[in-house]
């Protein structure tokens, strides 16, 4: 968003009085890029709109831990992927993870949402035999082009092993569309 | 070749995934009705007082009394320990000089009575006797 100017919130956001009008700016600026990162992980609409909600419920009931010294878009990527592990963690207890995969590329099928052709049904099949947390840090790297230093604030791991897992993760995805593709 | 190169020629980086209609400008809207209200603590500026100026100095120079304090006692106790050493000695010295003026008294006596023996011709027994009378 064009007017939204993060200095000016976050000295808005230090005072109690315009704290919420503040945070409102802040849900308006970012929650179309937190979206889209839950929405990839999650892959169903529903269950992304729930977690983006909860992101931002929980942000506001810690806003004052927020510390100026970080970025405000670092914090709630935290909040959000952090929100989408134990979402997901909560769902494997039920099903492992090759059944899991199956079951979510069937929804992706299914997903009115969805309007990829099949060269990206593909893409999406062969990200969800990835673990969570790689499938994360392939997300922000290969389609928003973060920097590792930025993921390495967020998952709070260094450069090297977030370089590494990226690496692992492009080699598995890559054979899985080479091995499917006809 | 960069490594995802495969990836991106093959794929893309386009977003297959929609959202309904209207669904980010009604989201905040949304969101900001469900936000619980909180109250926040207003932080008023706090007011320094003469006591927080102070403090750090006070607890330095507490710090270095008590230091010098511990140093006194410990001075004190050491002295108290040589006095004691001291007068130990004195007692110990003193007591082997009694010993000594003992010893001398005696000598003195067993001299005197051989000086009396021998200047009046006394032998053991008269001076036995001599001496019973003086008990008496």
């Amino acid at each position: 968003m064009k007017d939204y100017d993060e200095k000016e919130v976050l000295l808005q956001l230090q005072e109690p009085s315009t704290r919420r009008k503040a945070f409102e700016a802040i849900v308006r600026h970012y929650s179309s890029q937190l979206y889209w990162q839950i929405r990839r992980i999650v892959i169903g609409h529903d269950d992304a709109n729930d977690l983006l909600q909860n992101t931002f419920i929980k942000a506001w009931m810690n806003i004052e831990y927020f510390r100026g010294d970080a970025k405000m878009s670092t914090w709630l990527y935290r909040i959000a992927l952090n929100e989408c592990l134990t979402f997901m963690s909560r769902r494997s207890q039920t099903l492992p993870l090759d059944e899991m995969a199956e079951t979510k590329a069937e929804e992706l099928v299914a997903d009115q949402y969805f309007t990829g052709d099949e060269v990206q049904l593909l893409l999406q099949k062969a990200l969800l035999t990835l673990p969570d947390k790689q499938r994360m840090v392939f997300n922000l790297r290969y389609f928003d082009e973060m920097s590792y230093d930025e993921m390495s604030q967020i998952f709070g791991t260094t450069v090297g092993a977030l370089k590494s897992s990226y690496h692992i993760a492009v080699k598995k995805v890559e054979d899985y569309v080479k091995r499917h593709s006809k | 070749m960069a490594k995802e190169d495969y990836l991106l020629s093959k794929c893309g980086r386009e977003n297959p995934f929609k959202v309904p209609e209207g669904y980010f400008d009604q989201f905040t809207d949304d969101l900001m009705a469900k936000l619980p209200e909180r109250t926040f603590d207003e932080e008023a500026p706090r007011k320094v007082t003469l006591w927080d100026k102070v403090k750090p100095v006070v607890y330095l120079a507490a710090m270095f009394a008590g230091i010098a304090a511990m140093f006194a006692v410990a001075e004190d106790f050491m002295q108290s320990g040589d006095e004691a050493d001291a007068k130990t000695e004195l007692v110990a010295t003193g007591g082997s000089a009694a010993t000594t003026d003992e010893m001398a008294a005696d000598d003195a006596a067993i001299d005197y009575c051989n000086y009396v023996m021998n200047e009046n011709e006394m032998d053991d027994y008269s001076m036995y006797l001599y001496m019973e009378e003086i008990v008496e």
